[in-house]
């Protein structure tokens, strides 16, 4: 009766706040949605890399080959053609993250066979490891089309008996090599467990769920704590575990709140998902998170303001959203960091919603720990003569 | 002196856990950061499963293990996909089916890559598939070209060169010449330290706002500014050097100088400000500052993401400071004053709608 009571008074606490998360939670994603560019929440990708082009433009074929490349790749965002000095100055101000500089002799090299030297510069080391195996990829493959292009001008030389045919079928040749260029994604499939876009989009929201309800009731707990709530409530033989349980309960409450109002919005929309998968979602991402932010709360919060709390927890929150691919490469992002961190279980969930299957059942399962640490960290503190 | 070297200690030992807390998450933050900008370790990790066992196939899987940054691993049965992807890391899966040549032949779509759980981000990947496929093509119509003007090309061999030899790479970054070696565990670290420092500085250091401290006379108002900068410091001491322990300890990196000296300078100058906030009474803006702050060091300053932006930008944002290892007498105090500024400017509006409201409720008070 008495944990039941708790609850209720849990509940009626935050739902004196519950237009207020709900106003600071569309606020948020429909800020998120508006004014990040879609290249940013199109699954975190490293594709918006601005590169800057050294070359001799004086020679046409090299650089009709190479722009035909290098523009319709999937990792370059802009493109710009600059000289040795504008492309260095345009690295320093940050206008692009690398650039390739191509030495003026490199076709003379390529026609003989000799050695040029093709320099990456970066100053950005996820960015740089990543645009050296593509630009090393996009050098063969120029390699290998100035190498056709030279054999077959040669022995064609031999074979056909007029300049005129010669040419058209110099011609056919250079057109055949630059339709295979630019419609080279064509030949390899990408299956997707679910689509990037949505996947992303829906995991910014389980993550946006369950991180403004945590601070909120992070918030609430180190109050309770600064005023002496809690100690009181242990008179009343309501036990410290009970209470981290009933407040996780009470996250866990308005989550499902949430969530059911975004379920809503997806049918709004149209948007194909799995309502039940996603509320689970939610309830998972509520119990990784608000862990966490107990954990902080017990650890810190308790003896300080709760709006040094709500800040707190609000940098973790911030931390993790950027190292679990909220706005980051994911890809390049090492297993051992996604496996802990929450952000990147939102990406696993929003693609079970999606229809995929659920792979991070084990992924979760420590955040259970540390509801357990804070009991224990808050009867330690407590047993500490005052 | 008894008295106050209590309270010394009792102050400091309220912060252990805390301390525990920012030392912790400053490994493990560091070497989060560490890890992703390591240029040593490979950039990409995918795995191949190969169907076909026709030459072609084995050509294609082989230019894939040529690609630098790229670790691969062998898939033999593709069926057990969803066993590598729970047990391994890998961002996908490239399967050269039994139909490779064929499909390569008849211009149709000849491999496929399946995402891994979570990753949405393929365009790396998809660059290097299209470009070994696209080395095929090239010298199928070579051939196919050759055969029209009626020669026979199967006997010729085109790009015989490597590549690999042309190619360097030259990094040119603030932090990834070699002798910099080991800032990159220091790296996503300084943002979080700093400001927590920030916070945790002005919540300590006396300030004019403590006026139940004046009113046990100067000597208590001393004794209390004293005692709160020591503890400041001796905390702030107390987590950068077992941060630097831990490093040594668990992860066995060894910090240079050059990177003790900025973290010193970090902690310095943020407890300088927060000192500063207190002091003037205008606590309440440390608590103003902390986001947008952290924010901008993340981001602009280079400290999560190491996309630093080298300019006048980033002069004003600390962390860029001590990435670039630029901590000197000068730059620190042309910090502390932008800061300082920022924080006047900050107060000015608001001093000014207080004084406004004052006026408006004198006047009101006069009309009844």
């Amino acid at each position: 009766m008495r944990m039941i009571a708790l609850f209720k008074s849990e509940v009626h606490l935050l739902l004196n706040k519950f237009l207020l998360i709900f106003l600071i939670f569309v606020s948020i994603i429909l800020s998120l949605f508006a004014v990040f560019p879609s290249s940013l929440l199109n699954g975190g990708n490293i594709g918006s890399i601005s590169i800057a082009l050294v070359y001799d433009k004086e020679n046409e074929e090299f650089s009709r080959y190479l722009t035909a490349i290098v523009i319709d790749s999937e990792i370059i965002d802009h493109l710009y053609v600059a000289n040795a000095d504008e492309a260095d100055e345009m690295l320093k101000t940050g206008q692009v993250q690398a650039i390739a500089i191509f030495p003026p002799d490199i076709v003379e090299q390529m026609i003989n066979h000799g050695k040029a030297q093709v320099t990456l510069k970066s100053n950005d080391a996820i960015t740089g490891t990543c645009l050296y195996s593509v630009l090393d990829s996009t050098i063969q493959t120029l390699n290998q089309a100035q190498d056709a292009m030279l054999s077959f001008i040669e022995l064609a030389k031999s074979n056909v008996p007029d300049a005129e045919s010669l040419y058209e079928a110099e011609f056919a040749f250079q057109k055949a090599i630059l339709t295979e260029v630019l419609l080279r994604s064509d030949n390899f499939d990408v299956i997707r467990s679910a689509d990037a876009v949505k996947t992303q989009e829906i995991a910014l929201v389980l993550f946006m769920i369950a991180s403004i309800i945590s601070v909120f009731v992070a918030t609430m707990t180190s109050s309770q704590f600064s005023s002496g709530a809690l100690r009181r409530l242990r008179l009343h033989k309501i036990g410290i575990w009970q209470t981290y349980v009933i407040k996780l309960m009470v996250s866990l409450f308005f989550a499902e709140a949430l969530a059911l109002l975004c379920c809503a919005a997806f049918l709004y929309i149209g948007w194909e998902v799995s309502y039940p998968r996603f509320l689970a979602g939610a309830a998972l991402m509520i119990v990784s998170v608000q862990s966490i932010c107990l954990f902080f709360t017990t650890a810190t919060g308790s003896t300080s303001g709760s709006s040094k709390t709500a800040l707190g927890c609000l940098a973790i929150l911030l931390f993790l959203l950027f190292g679990g691919g909220g706005f980051y490469p994911i890809t390049l992002m090492k297993y051992s960091i996604q496996w802990i961190n929450p952000a990147f279980l939102a990406h696993l969930l929003s693609e079970w919603t999606l229809g995929a299957t659920f792979s991070g059942g084990a992924r979760s399962m420590w955040f259970a720990l540390l509801p357990a640490v804070c009991v224990l960290l808050t009867l330690w503190k407590w047993r500490r003569p005052e | 002196m008894k008295d106050m070297a209590l309270i010394f200690l009792k102050s400091l030992a309220s912060r252990i856990p805390a301390l525990a807390l920012i030392v912790a998450l400053m490994l493990v933050l560091g070497q989060i950061s560490a890890i992703a900008l390591d240029e040593t370790e490979p950039a990409l990790r995918i795995a191949i499963c190969q169907e076909s066992d026709s030459d072609l196939a084995e050509k294609f899987v082989q230019t894939l293990y040529g690609v630098p940054n790229m670790d691969i691993v062998r898939l033999e049965n593709f069926e057990d996909k969803d066993d590598l992807f729970r047990k391994e890391y890998v961002q996908g899966i490239v399967l050269v089916p039994q139909s490779f040549e064929e499909n390569l032949k008849n211009g149709k779509s000849s491999v496929s890559y399946y995402t891994a759980p979570g990753i949405t981000d393929v365009s790396a990947v998809s660059e290097l598939i299209a470009g070994a496929i696209l080395d095929f093509r090239i010298e199928m119509q070579y051939e196919d070209k050759l055969s029209d003007l009626g020669i026979n090309a199967s006997e010729m061999d085109i790009g015989q060169e490597e590549t690999d030899p042309i190619l360097s790479f030259v990094y040119d970054g603030p932090l990834l010449s070699e002798t910099l070696e080991v800032i990159p565990p220091a790296f996503g670290v300084p943002s979080l330290f700093m400001l927590m420092a920030f916070l945790q500085a002005a919540s300590s250091v006396f300030g004019s706002d403590m006026n139940r401290v004046k009113l046990r006379g100067r000597k208590a108002l001393i004794s209390s500014a004293l005692i709160g900068i020591i503890v400041q410091y001796a905390y702030w001491a107390a987590a950068i050097f077992l941060y630097v322990l831990g490093l040594q300890v668990v992860f066995g990196i060894a910090v240079e100088m050059p990177v003790l000296l900025s973290l010193l300078g970090l902690a310095f100058y943020a407890n300088s400000l927060g000192g500063f906030v207190a002091f003037i009474g205008l606590r309440r803006y440390s608590t103003v500052l902390f986001i947008p702050w952290l924010l901008l060091n993340m981001t602009f300053g280079g400290g999560l993401w190491n996309a630093i932006a080298i300019g006048n930008a980033t002069a004003i944002l600390p962390v860029s400071a001590v990435i670039r290892q630029s901590w000197s007498g000068a730059s620190a105090l042309w910090l502390l004053g932008i800061a300082i500024l920022l924080i006047i400017l900050f107060d000015i509006p608001q001093r000014l709608i207080h004084y406004l409201r004052c006026l408006r409720h004198r006047q009101t008070t006069y009309n009844i």
